[in-house]
């Protein structure tokens, strides 16, 4: 990828300023948004997504991923 | 391009939102590795540009012999009355009405067949659209 445009020393302050890693914590909390946004448990979601019973929208992939990848 | 691990594909994309003047948006760049050659990027919740318009995106991620494979993915571009959102899903897939890698433009229900794309490529994209 493009990264021609900044210094070695410039790269460094760039990364310093990304968001990094995700906690577990902040996954949970977004999982619980996802719930409560369209009134069901992940449980229950994963059913419906399963069954092609819910819609391919950002949020129901991005419900799905989350949940794809949980310990 | 070859990367040893998803931190360093995750750098290579923070890399490259940062040349592109964003650098108020890298701390909504966030990724959560599984091991260090399989996770997932996401944005926490969105990247915003200059006129308002938005990025929200996630790409599933697995690193074979350094190169980056992409099991899944949507990159949701909205501005005011229009999106486009690239997506990658296998398991959804169905002959004729739902191609693994297909393309929504301004409806949810009609998906058009696409290449399989990157957030390198659609970024990109974006800022020779709109912002150059």
């Amino acid at each position: 990828m493009a990264t021609g445009k900044l210094r070695k020393d410039e790269l460094e302050d760039v990364t310093s300023l990304a968001g990094g890693e995700m906690t577990d914590e902040e996954i949970q909390r977004i999982l619980k948004g996802y719930e409560q946004q369209f009134g069901m448990t992940s449980e229950e979601f994963l059913k419906m997504w399963a069954e092609d019973a819910v819609p391919d929208t950002y949020e129901t992939m991005d419900w799905a991923m989350l949940l794809r990848y949980q310990e | 391009m070859n990367y040893r691990t998803l931190k360093d594909y995750y750098d290579s994309v923070v890399y490259l939102v940062a040349v592109n003047g964003l650098t108020s948006e890298l701390h909504r760049i966030r990724f959560s590795p599984k091991s260090p050659t399989v996770g997932y990027l996401r944005s926490e919740p969105l990247i915003t540009f200059a006129d308002g318009a938005t990025l929200r995106f996630h790409e599933e991620l697995q690193l074979e012999n350094r190169q980056v494979q992409r099991l899944g993915y949507a990159f949701h571009y909205e501005r005011q009355g229009y999106f486009f959102r690239y997506d990658k899903d296998l398991k959804r897939a169905k002959p004729y009405c739902h191609h693994e890698t297909h393309l929504h433009a301004n409806q949810e229900n009609i998906r058009f067949i696409t290449h399989e794309t990157s957030f390198e490529e659609v970024f990109t994209f974006i800022m020779k659209c709109f912002y150059s």
